[in-house]
């Protein structure tokens, strides 16, 4: 059973007399990577910025490893990584300069401080730009660097506010590999992006925002099914694709059967105990299957049905 | 090209082990710009050819003064590096830290704001201390030619170094200001006005100042004057940081007692400058003076407190001292507590005007009355600016609408009871009138308030104050529950 790192409890933030974050309440487990959607001014940045500690809610609180942002702000900045959507590194100091900086200002030391700034660089892939201008970076090495920075001092939650927005797909997909790897080593890791079809790749759950109310959360593939009665299924076979096509239609629950190629495309209305039936019917009935499969969970569709594209 | 593993740390990452990383990292800056190294060579190119210039020169050329000469150069030469080129740079960095994000990113870290402002001023004498050394030539052959005594060299290489650490810390200030780009542009004309008039006025009156310098060395009001210089640059200086730390804070931290503590510390530095520079035949007339310029130096600070909003944030509320009292509960932020901040701080305005000669010399001279009454505008300011903001919503923009209108409602009550005295009621304006008890620079300047005068005004007041009273009460009571909660908490 995994473990929870961050509770969120009903967050509540306004700005006058609009509410950027209303009632907000999520979980956040060890480990894991959660996507943070919604559209342009939902209350994302708002509310990493509250769980970053550079904000604080009008009420609710957010508790990460037993300590209130609230109450104990010190302490949890020591064990959160904030990578806002912001990076300005200064100028005439190079990543390796830049990076001791920041080592030295999370009060590491000596020996342990050079030892850090080594590995996270490295980690990074920043090793044969140790020497380079921190300003004279691509977008994507200076995303790296942010990254590295916001590593140092081995925060046990991540929270990046789109770290790839702008970069080009190689960068992106190295980006996406680095994120993996972090989570792999036990990081939390909550990221906003608008780039959908990429987090859906990365993420293990999802959190959807608009107009400050949390609209829906949980594992992508939950959180599809929760949110329409239909699975969009496949199913390959060997032979005739209309045989399989004209069994499908007959079928109760089955509906919009299409053939695609070699296989069958239809929605299915059932749970996985219908579809177990479903599929020893097929046997019976003499298809050879050689794959019988629900889609993968788009993410595009749950952010397009949970929200409707209103703005705070 | 190096790599991390093989890439071995400098000087400055070592350093950094033990001095401020901000520091650390301004000079590492500092060192690779190119703006730094064409100032230095410049300013060494400068320094060569007046050295060769003065060498040469005729010694008996201008009586003799030859020395006083290549020190008048030197103070030409450094006054605008002191004033405007350091200063200015610090100024630079802030604003693109500020602007860039750079400097919430660095309050996620260890260093509080105050750290990086005060980083930020070391950096800024760190490299004023470079160019001395770049002038040092210059100086020992100021020495050397004769017409200036080592004590004048000291003098104003102390005096310099003085003058740069408030000017960066004034830049410093500057550069964290604003929120818009047009504030920021604002803020950073203002100091370049500020710091290029400075350097004009240094520049221009650089002879007259070895001169008087040459005369204040060998007078007896030496120690109290440079004392005097030094505490007020101090005071600036610090001033100046808390704004920066202020700025860089976020607004639900606690932004508010730095300048509390600073009212206090302002007083608490002018008692002392009284009783151990002032001799006591002075100290009297002295003590009521610099008390009542204290008073109106700090009016922002007395005023504002009770312009800000009543509760305290959660955050705040969150660092209340355990045993938070009566005597802690003043410092902490709230309008309520503002306003017995206000109270506390006129008394002991007042106490330095009265009580401190009184003790110290048996006498109290009638400027404690010029001091009585400015301080009584602390209460009554207070006051008044207590009753306007209970009746506005809460939030920070509501608190300047306070401060601001207060401030309105003096200068227009001001110039009300002028136009009343002078054209309905054809009264001298230099006989006093209830009504002028809303003229603070009337009551105080003209011809001196009197006891009467003062009577009036601590009668408003107090009225005022009882008004405020359940504000104070609840401020009180909240730091008791705050502080009660986090006991809970702790144990």
């Amino acid at each position: 059973m995994t473990e929870s790192l961050l509770e969120v409890r009903n967050l509540c933030r306004s700005f006058g007399s609009m509410r950027a974050v209303d009632d907000v309440s999520f979980v956040l487990e060890r480990g894991r990577i959660y996507g943070f959607i919604g559209p342009n001014g939902a209350g994302k940045t708002t509310t990493m910025r509250i769980l970053a500690t550079l904000d604080v809610p009008d009420s609710g609180d957010a508790v990460l490893e037993g300590l209130s942002v609230l109450v104990e702000p010190r302490k949890v900045r020591d064990r959160v990584g904030f990578m806002s959507d912001q990076f300005e590194p200064y100028a005439n100091l190079d990543v390796l300069q830049y990076l001791d900086f920041f080592a030295r200002a999370y009060g590491l030391r000596g020996r342990e401080r050079i030892d850090v700034v080594r590995s996270v660089a490295s980690f990074c892939g920043l090793d044969s730009f140790a020497t380079r201008p921190a300003t004279g970076l691509s977008k994507g090495m200076g995303q790296r660097l942010h990254l590295a920075k916001t590593l140092l001092h081995d925060p046990s939650l991540l929270i990046l506010d789109e770290p790839a927005s702008g970069l080009d797909p190689r960068a992106r997909i190295e980006f996406r590999a680095l994120l993996r790897e972090l989570s792999a080593a036990g990081k939390t890791i909550l990221i906003s992006s608008h780039i959908l079809a990429e987090l859906s790749e990365t993420c293990d759950g999802v959190l959807v925002i608009e107009q400050g109310r949390l609209m829906a959360s949980g594992k992508i593939g939950d959180i599809a099914r929760s949110v329409r009665d239909r699975h969009r299924m496949r199913m390959r076979v060997l032979g005739e694709v209309e045989h399989a096509q004209r069994f499908l239609v007959v079928q109760p629950q089955v509906h919009e059967v299409r053939v695609v190629e070699t296989s069958v495309e239809f929605e299915f209305a059932g749970d996985d105990e219908a579809a177990a039936e479903l599929l020893a019917r097929a046997v019976a009935g003499g298809l050879r299957i050689v794959e019988f499969v629900a889609q993968g969970a788009n993410l595009e569709e749950i952010f397009m049905t949970t929200t409707r594209g209103r703005l705070s | 090209m190096s790599t991390v593993a093989d890439r071995s740390l400098g000087f400055f990452e070592r350093l950094s082990d033990r001095v401020s990383p901000i520091l650390v990292r301004e000079l590492q800056q500092a060192v690779t710009a190119r703006a730094f190294a064409v100032t230095l060579g410049v300013a060494s190119l400068v320094v060569m050819m007046m050295a060769v210039a003065f060498t040469w020169t005729d010694s008996s050329w201008r009586g003799g003064e030859l020395g006083r000469d290549a020190l008048g150069w030197c103070v030409i030469c450094l006054a605008p590096i002191a004033v405007v080129v350091v200063p200015l740079q610090s100024l630079t960095g802030m604003r693109q830290e500020v602007v860039g994000g750079t400097a919430e990113q660095l309050l996620l870290t260890k260093i509080r704001p105050s750290r990086v402002a005060l980083g930020k001023v070391a950096a800024g004498l760190a490299q004023f201390t470079v160019y001395l050394g770049v002038f040092a030539p210059l100086f020992g052959l100021a020495y050397l030619l004769r017409g200036v005594s080592f004590g004048s060299i000291l003098l104003i290489l102390y005096f310099g170094v003085l003058s740069n650490i408030a000017a960066t810390a004034f830049a410093v200030a500057m550069g964290s200001l604003g929120k818009r780009r047009n504030q920021q542009q604002a803020a950073q004309a203002l100091a370049s006005i500020v710091l290029f008039s400075t350097s004009t006025g240094l520049m221009g009156g650089g002879y007259e100042l070895i001169r008087e310098f040459d005369q204040l060395l060998r007078a007896p009001e030496f120690w109290p004057v440079v004392l005097t210089v030094t505490v007020t640059f101090v005071l600036g200086t610090w001033l100046a940081v808390l704004v920066a730390t202020a700025v860089l804070s976020h607004p639900y931290e606690n932004r508010s007692t730095p300048f509390r503590v600073f009212g206090v510390g302002a007083l608490a530095v002018g008692a002392l400058w009284l009783l151990f520079v002032m001799d006591s035949g002075n100290r009297p007339e002295s003590a009521g003076y610099l008390s009542a310029l204290l008073a109106l130096l700090l009016f922002p600070i007395w005023l504002w407190a009770p312009c800000e909003e009543e509760a305290l944030s959660p955050r705040v509320r969150s660092y209340v001292p355990l045993r938070a009292g009566l005597l802690v509960a003043p410092f902490l932020p709230g309008g309520g507590r503002g306003l017995l901040y206000a109270v506390v701080l006129a008394a002991l305005g007042v106490a330095l005007a009265t009580a401190l000669p009184f003790l110290s010399t048996g006498v109290v001279h009638r400027s404690a009355e010029y001091a009585t009454a400015a301080w009584l505008y602390a209460p009554f300011a207070g006051g008044l600016a207590r009753a306007i903001r209970g009746r506005l919503p809460e939030g920070k923009r509501w608190s300047v609408v306070t401060f601001t209108t207060t401030v309105i409602l003096f200068f227009v009550f001001a110039l009300g009871a002028q136009v009343v005295l002078i054209f309905s009621r054809y009264a001298s304006a230099s006989s006093w009138n209830v009504l002028h008890i809303f003229n603070p620079f009337w009551t105080v300047f003209d011809g001196g308030p009197g006891w009467f005068h003062i009577a009036a005004l601590v009668v408003v007041a107090g009225l005022l104050l009882l008004a405020g009273l359940p504000s104070i009460f609840r401020g009180m009571r909240e730091v008791a529950r705050a502080a009660a909660d986090r006991r809970a908490l702790v144990d």
